[in-house]
């Protein structure tokens, strides 16, 4: 994995010069990955970049001290690369070295200007850097997040360091440990310093701690000097936890963010009270409210309403959950909700997924209900009649947890309006379609207005039981004589406005555009019909009963045509490294 | 984009300098002040490729030295570095910078090349030419007295996915053949088999080439974006929509790729509206077969195949698989079941088409003795 750290490294630039103050893991046996096994591995394959080893030599004596590992970096050498100067300092810092990324966020302690309150402290901070080793091949989201979990920590420090000096104290506890181990002990290993400075120093602790956290959850919660709290994460290292194989970034919880709606509800992944009790204790009683009322059947609407917040509000706790990994979005439960076996279901019977599965609902197989969902299903055509309340319970548990691991994925229906003039080139058509293709009945051409009727020989279709066609195209192009309905259109130019001339035509042409019951909804709608918003959207928009929709794409199919994918706001969950 | 390139040393008494920069003065004098500890490093930092990204640029070196007592300081420190904007990526020129920097070496310690400041004076032609010639053909031959120094960029992609036999190779654009003279002997013969309907196995056998070969040969073809894979064209294969298929409409460029690509013959063209309700629909439980049936596809001067290739190429739609899965029912028998070799193979990871390349059975076949077979589950997925 390129998301884990392969280091956390603690530097100060003061008045005695640069100093490494703290790294860890500072022995060779604590070391986690960045061995030469996973380097030798890396160069087996033909695509891998070269590294330093695979050029020849030259017998000039610059052959490299600095092998692929963050310990063979001295400590000098690193606080001389990570004690920047003050320009660099209250920015993103990121440097390259072969093959590792260190990324971190140098900060003042005192801006130029603001002088030294006391004369008496003669060892004084002037800057610092809490730095993040990492695989040079982590991606660039990851680095990002590092650099976030860095400046957290270094604005805590600051902070610290302007109120009680904490930082100060620390630096000398750590400097004074590692003076009195090398004048005690010269010939020493150099991990022994680190380690007494690990008994001592409470923020070498944390440091540890951050790094440990990073490495095992990916989430990190702790309070610098016991009052600044940190708490951040990497989302990405929670989804990879929670499913081997996903692979989610930041920007997808932004994007899925973005396409979140009202009607939309949150699934906790994990359960209720386990999710609350994992909460720091002083978090957001909105939070925990929010949790405690979550149910997979409530929109987001009632469960504001519910829990007495704006929506706004739920929003931003939605987000929070995303981001740390607690709940998932779905459509809320109902009986016409459409599933299916999602794409990058792992469907091994022999993974860990299928043990615990049937550890859970101990009467049924994973594999069976998989193929069970082998084909889109409706929870209402999955209903059983016969069956007993506690089995339909089961049944719906089962969907959830399926749901909650990522193995279901609702299918939703897209309308897209399509006529023939998107493409003029057009001849003749296929007989098969005639029969299906727009009727043009004479009494609702007679009830077209004229500026429409302009250039409709081209798209129209004649066919023999039409008596218009026999009348011939002159007779098109003419004003029709009776313009009785003409004053019941309006919606043709106002309503119809999103549509293009030809496909405004083409709908007046469809036999329910007579019926002005259908054509008023139909121009309400059309503008959802372009295969962005699916039918639970528009029903959710305007108002409208799923069965007069359907109607309505039922009358006017020879126009419209329906397809089914996922939703946008959902898919990204879905994203799997093998996909 | 490589923004500029500077030469900078460690001046026997002005400690780290910019001698030659092209363009002038892209990195200013306080800039390189503030990352001059990166630049010319500690002496354990020599030899090492050095990317610093601070400031808004993204400075890729190599510092060397150069260690001998005709020097003033009984060595020479440079470094030849690249500048490029923060958010580029700058992978692809570290192999350049240090073979440059390898190469000056070699000039400075048999020539004297950066001791003699008539020769020195070069550089900022050389920089310059540098310059222009990476970031316009990604290739460029720098001669310095009688030595000659090849570069060339090369882009670091992703590392390609594996090859299997039932995988079809495609070629993602018209593919010249006319450029074949720049492969290997083995993927030229290669080459003339891949059509897009002929799968790994397959074209091995008609090639004539070990399929292990033939793997390599286009697992190489997809690393430079030449071949794509897509799966084995069948009737009985199943489709589905995926949200890009929204974009279809909307998008006039991809609409009319798509009509020419799928059009049986140049002259007469498919309208926009079968294809794209052809697409629609592709779903679960529906086979392209079912769809022939539906839609008549070559009424509709459609080539049911090309719709497919563009669909799956494009991203419009993916391909459904059918995945057999071995599930004993313990309860039923009380004797253990022999497990045959099929048996085996239905792990849930394999497909019918992976089934069908290994067994060598057809599709109906497999599909048969499946259908018989009590003990195996099958998932579409």
């Amino acid at each position: 994995m390129d998301i884990n750290p392969l280091a956390v490294i603690l530097v100060e630039n003061g008045s005695k010069g640069d100093r490494l103050l703290f790294r860890f893991p500072y022995d060779t046996q604590v070391t986690p990955s960045y061995s030469k096994r996973t380097r030798t591995k890396q160069l087996q394959t033909p695509y891998s970049q070269g590294s330093a080893e695979d050029m020849p030599k030259t017998n000039i004596a610059y052959s490299s001290t600095i092998s692929g590992s963050v310990h063979s970096f001295p400590s000098k050498v690193l606080s001389n690369l990570f004690a920047v100067k003050s320009e660099l300092c209250g920015k993103k810092f990121e440097i390259k070295i072969n093959d590792i990324r260190f990324v971190g966020h140098p900060l003042l302690v005192y801006h130029q200007g603001e002088g030294k309150c006391s004369s008496s402290n003669q060892e004084s901070i002037l800057s610092f850097n809490v730095v993040f080793a990492l695989k040079a091949s982590a991606s660039h989201a990851v680095v990002d997040c590092y650099h976030e979990v860095s400046k957290r920590i270094a604005a805590a420090l600051w902070h610290e360091e302007r109120r009680v000096a904490y930082l100060s104290a620390e630096a000398k506890l750590m400097t004074s440990t590692q003076d009195d181990v090398s004048s005690e002990l010269p010939d020493d290993p150099l991990d022994v310093p680190y380690h007494l400075i690990l008994q001592r120093s409470q923020l070498a602790r944390d440091l540890r701690r951050v790094y440990e956290d990073l490495q095992t959850s990916g989430k990190i919660h702790l309070r610098i000097n016991q009052w600044i709290l940190v708490s951040c994460c990497l989302p990405q290292k929670i989804y990879n936890l929670l499913d081997p194989g996903l692979v989610i970034e930041p920007a997808d919880i932004h994007a899925c963010m973005e396409a979140l709606r009202p009607y939309h509800a949150i699934l906790l992944l994990g359960d209720k009270e386990k999710v609350i009790n994992n909460l720091p204790l002083d978090s957001s009683p909105a939070l925990k409210r929010l949790i405690n009322l979550a149910n997979p059947l409530k929109s987001l609407q009632t469960l504001a309403a519910d829990a007495d917040l704006t929506l706004s509000h739920v929003f931003q706790l939605v987000g929070h959950m995303l981001y740390f990994g607690h709940a998932t979005i779905i459509y809320p439960l109902c009986d016409s909700n459409v599933y299916v076996l999602a794409g990058s279901a792992n469907t091994s019977p022999q993974s860990k997924l299928a043990d615990a599965f049937s550890e859970t609902f101990s009467s049924t197989c994973l594999i069976q209900i998989m193929s069970e969902f082998s084909v889109p299903v409706s929870l209402s055509q999955r209903r059983n009649p016969l069956a007993t309340p506690e089995q339909e319970s089961e049944e719906i548990q089962i969907i959830i947890w399926m749901l909650q691991h990522h193995l279901l994925i609702q299918l939703h229906t897209y309308v897209q309006i399509v006529v023939d003039d998107m493409h003029p080139r057009l001849f003749n058509r296929g007989s098969f379609r005639s029969a299906k293709t727009t009727r043009v009945t004479f009494a609702s051409r007679q009830s077209t207005p004229d500026e429409l009727n302009a250039g409709s020989s081209l798209i129209r279709m004649p066919s023999d039981s039409d008596m218009a066609s026999v009348v011939s195209d002159e007779a098109l192009s003419s004003p029709p004589s009776h313009k009785s309905i003409n004053s019941k259109a309006p919606w043709s130019n106002i309503h119809l406005a999103s549509l293009s001339n030809a496909e405004r035509e083409a709908v007046l042409q469809v036999d329910a555009a007579a019926n002005s019951e259908d054509m008023d909804l139909f121009a309400r709608l059309c503008k959802y019909f372009r295969g962005k918003h699916h039918l639970e959207e528009i029903m959710y928009l305007e108002n409208v009963r799923r069965s007069n929709l359907l109607h309505l794409i039922d009358k006017f199919r020879t126009i419209l045509v329906t397809f089914e994918h996922e939703d946008s706001a959902c898919s990204v969950f879905y994203k799997n490294s093998t996909t | 984009m490589i923004q500029a390139i500077f030469f900078s040393e460690f001046h026997p008494t002005l400690g780290p300098k910019i001698s030659y920069q092209v363009p002038e003065d892209y990195v200013s004098k306080e800039i390189f002040d503030a990352v001059s500890v990166y630049i010319i490093p500690k002496e354990q930092l020599d030899s090492c490729i050095i990317t610093v990204n601070v400031l808004g640029h993204k400075i890729t070196g190599y510092p060397v030295r150069i260690s001998d007592e005709k020097y003033p300081r009984n060595f020479l420190i440079f470094n030849l570095c690249f500048v490029c904007d923060s958010d580029a990526r700058t992978v692809q020129y570290e192999l350049v910078v240090r073979k440059l920097a390898e190469h000056l070496v070699t000039l400075e310690v048999e020539q004297n090349f950066l001791s003699t400041e008539s020769n020195r004076a070069l550089l900022p032609k050389i920089l310059g030419q540098i310059r222009s010639d990476l970031n316009h053909c990604g290739l460029c031959t720098v001669t310095v007295g009688t030595s000659t120094l090849h570069l060339k960029v090369i882009q670091v992609a992703a590392e390609p996915p594996p090859v299997f036999d039932h995988h079809v190779p495609v070629f993602t654009s018209e593919f010249s053949p006319l450029k074949q003279d720049y492969w290997d002997l083995t993927t030229k013969q290669v080459l003339p088999y891949i059509d897009g309907r002929s799968h790994v196995a397959r074209v091995a056998i008609e090639a004539d080439v070990d399929i292990g070969l033939v793997k390599a040969c286009i697992q190489n073809l997809l690393y430079y974006g030449v071949v794509q894979l897509i799966p084995i064209f069948q009737y009985s294969n199943m489709y589905a929509a995926t949200p890009k298929l929204r974009e279809l409409p909307m998008n006039s460029d991809l609409s009319r790729e798509c009509i020419t690509f799928v059009a049986k013959s140049d002259r007469h063209p498919p309208s926009f509206r079968d294809v794209f309700q052809m697409y629609c629909g592709m779903t679960y439980g529906t086979t392209i077969r079912d769809l022939c049936l539906r839609f008549n596809p070559h009424a509709l001067r459609i080539d049911e195949h090309r719709l497919v290739q563009f669909g799956v190429l494009q991203g419009i739609i993916r391909r459904i698989c059918k995945y057999p899965v071995y599930k004993p029912e313990t309860q039923r028998g009380s004797h253990k079941k022999q497990m045959t070799s099929l048996h085996a193979l239905c792990t849930g990871v394999a497909s019918y088409d992976e089934i069908c390349c290994r067994t060598g059975m057809s599709y109906h076949e497999l599909d048969e003795k499946i259908e018989a077979d009590a003990d195996i589950c099958v998932l579409w997925k």
